[in-house]
């Protein structure tokens, strides 16, 4: 008898946290559908920035920028075929 | 009142069949639908779309990214004000306003979409406007950082047949369905509101996204190339032209660059001719180039050396045809090395009859002309070597000098790229890597084909394309200090069943330096104006690619 009431009293408490779990649950599903939202701008906003860094970052308008600033494509490279006689000092400059 | 009864009961008997029968109605014949129907009241059904793999270049750098899109749509009959409303939005998207206005009073349509892949700057625009009956769905589209660079090399997406994305060209079509990867499914519940009901059923399969996909090329030396060669095409005045650097030890294609090109992101602005990348499917007949080939195969085979010598004394005669030199002047006495150095077509006569016409068929199919050499581009095709037997002794002559033989520039600069890896023929290959959205690697190794001639024959062969270009006709072009091994060549274009004098294919293949070579290279201007010849238009412009590509890599002159 005295198990009966306990069940009872247990079967009425879960049924009221049932109430109260799905309640709150569903409450939520608006703040995730929310978070959804701006889990999909932010990911929008990389996208956008990813393709900004690498349009900044291309060669074509790192060439373009650098021709309208002035910068020239580099001068003819000299090689030394053999060794100069050049004068060294004795004593190395400290370098610290 | 016994009537009464009666009456009543047949009523409700009545009533009762009624109601079964509605409710057999419902439950069996409609069950299906309306169970449906309410299904799809209270649920979402979406495909989640996977992202189309990204391509980049060898140092990691995007050359091909995704953009956020949309597609701008009109519902007509949501429609308030349709003048101002089709008004605005082709003003807004720069279309016609009659074709808009055409399309949406076509037929009783609900649904029209009006642009595809519409800015995110004239989307907002455009909401501004409030209209109703206007809206709009995100797409992704291609976004390349670097423009047109590379557009043969990569291809473009346009759509299939179902109205969906699909790769065309180059890697965009051979590696469309590892680049497409799988779309994904989300079924929720969801409220009177839309809102996902948590507590609901809810089925989710995530979208695989496609793979990414890392190429050889470099960046660096693409634009070298392109610019080069734009500069190229300007100065020698040709009809097109296109170059091709690959590493010879791996096969790895560091650039490839064709002209005329196009804007992927843009291809439907320009002729679907020139959509297809020249270098693996456009043929062509390579001239002296091609001496180089037989001559390594005379050599493989030890019936000459660079010291053998013939007498040159005048045009000779093959099955009734005469064969000259290119400036009709014979030089005696002349050794295998001065045939290549001086592009003798009655030396490379004496070469294949030296060799057999045998073995000279062997060699051409062993350097891989008349098979696709496995490049991992869609347009690849090979054009065909006709069997042996249809072979007369005048084809053997002329093909010993590049006459008469079609090959394509991938083909040539595979054979090539042998001679400067000690007789390996490699394949050619795009692609370096391919991840996963999980980030498995799958690394593509070298692949070697075969061994077509000896490590000894191919360094013979080496020094005698020095040779070629220290004292060949290219001479005053080629930057100082640098062993350069390389062979000029001339080709007329067969036109009808006859070759045109004035219409050449000028062509310089070579590679560098000779003892360990970075690159090798092929250079062909279609139709030069400026000069006809090889040595006065390809070898320059080779030459002067190769100087910026020696202080790129870093290399010195050895001589």
């Amino acid at each position: 008898m005295k198990i009966n009431k306990v069940l009872i009293i247990i079967a009425i408490i879960l049924a009221g946290l049932q109430v109260f779990v799905s309640n709150k649950y569903n409450t939520n599903s608006s703040n995730i559908a929310k978070l959804e939202v701006q889990i999909k701008d932010a990911r929008d906003e990389n996208e956008r920035l990813e393709t900004k860094i690498a349009s900044e970052s291309s060669i074509m308008i790192i060439n373009s920028k650098a021709e309208s600033m002035g910068f020239s494509v580099h001068p003819p490279f000299y090689y030394l075929g053999q060794p100069l006689p050049v004068a060294l000092s004795n004593s190395s400059p400290n370098l610290k | 009142m016994q009537r009464r009864i009666v009456t009543l009961s047949l009523i409700f008997f009545i009533s009762f069949l009624l109601i079964s029968a509605r409710l057999f109605y419902w439950q069996i014949i409609s069950g299906e639908s309306l169970s449906a129907e309410a299904e799809s009241q209270r649920s979402d059904d979406l495909v989640i779309p996977a992202k189309r793999g990204e391509i980049k270049a060898s140092d990691g750098s995007d050359l091909v990214s995704n953009q956020k899109a949309y597609l701008v749509y009109l519902e007509p009959r949501k429609m308030k004000n349709e003048t101002q409303t089709v008004g605005s939005v082709a003003s807004i998207l720069g279309l016609d306003v009659a074709s808009v206005s055409a399309s949406i009073n076509r037929g009783s349509r609900y649904w029209v979409p009006i642009a595809h892949a519409v800015e995110e700057v004239k989307v907002s625009a455009l909401k501004e406007k409030n209209f109703p009956g206007l809206g709009f769905e995100e797409e992704d589209i291609r976004y390349y950082p670097e423009a047109s660079m590379a557009a043969h090399l990569l291809g473009f997406v346009g759509k299939n047949a179902k109205g969906g994305d699909q790769g065309y060209f180059g890697i965009e079509g051979y590696y469309d369905l590892q680049l497409r990867g799988r779309s994904g499914y989300l079924r929720q519940e969801k409220d009177a509101r839309g809102i996902p009901i948590l507590m609901g059923d809810q089925k989710r399969v995530e979208p695989e996204d496609g793979r990414t996909l890392v190429l050889n090329m470099d960046k660096m030396v693409q634009f070298i190339v392109e610019k080069k060669l734009a500069e190229g095409i300007r100065k020698y005045g040709a009809a097109g032209g296109n170059v091709t650097v690959l590493n010879p030890v791996t096969g790895e294609i560091l650039a490839m660059a064709g002209y005329p090109s196009y804007d992927p992101g843009y291809f439907k602005s320009y002729e679907s001719e020139i959509y297809k990348n020249p270098i693996v499917a456009d043929s062509y007949e390579p001239g002296s180039t091609f001496k180089a080939l037989i001559m390594s195969s005379a050599i493989n085979e030890g019936l000459v050396t660079p010291q053998t010598s013939y007498d040159e004394k005048g045009p000779v005669e093959i099955g009734g045809y005469q064969i000259r030199t290119w400036n009709n002047q014979y030089g005696g006495k002349t050794t295998m090395t001065e045939v290549l150095e001086r592009s003798s077509n009655v030396g490379m006569v004496f070469v294949s009859e030296k060799l057999g016409h045998e073995k000279l068929f062997k060699y051409i199919t062993s350097f891989g002309m008349g098979i696709p050499t496995g490049v991992d581009l869609e347009e690849e095709s090979s054009p065909a070597i006709r069997p042996y037997d249809n072979w007369y002794a005048i084809d053997f002559a002329t093909a010993s000098f590049g006459q008469g033989i079609a090959v394509t520039p991938i083909q040539m600069i595979t054979a090539v790229a042998a001679l400067a890896n000690d007789g390996k023929l490699m394949e050619p290959h795009v692609v370096k890597k391919i991840i996963s959205g999980s980030g498995k690697t799958i690394e593509i190794k070298p692949k070697i084909m075969r061994q077509v001639i000896s490590p000894e024959s191919a360094h013979i062969l080496s020094e005698m394309m020095v040779a070629a270009v220290d004292h060949g006709e290219a001479q005053f072009a080629k930057p100082k200090g640098y062993r350069i091994a390389g062979k000029t060549g001339t080709a007329q274009i067969a036109l009808a069943g006859h070759y045109d004098a004035t219409k050449t294919i000028a062509s310089f293949v070579g590679f560098a330096p000779a003892e360990k070579p970075r690159f090798v290279m092929l250079v062909t201007l279609r139709e030069p104006s400026s000069s006809q010849w090889g040595s006065e238009t390809a070898a320059p412009l080779f030459f002067s690619i190769a100087r910026e590509l020696f202080n790129y890599y870093g290399i010195s002159p050895n001589e």
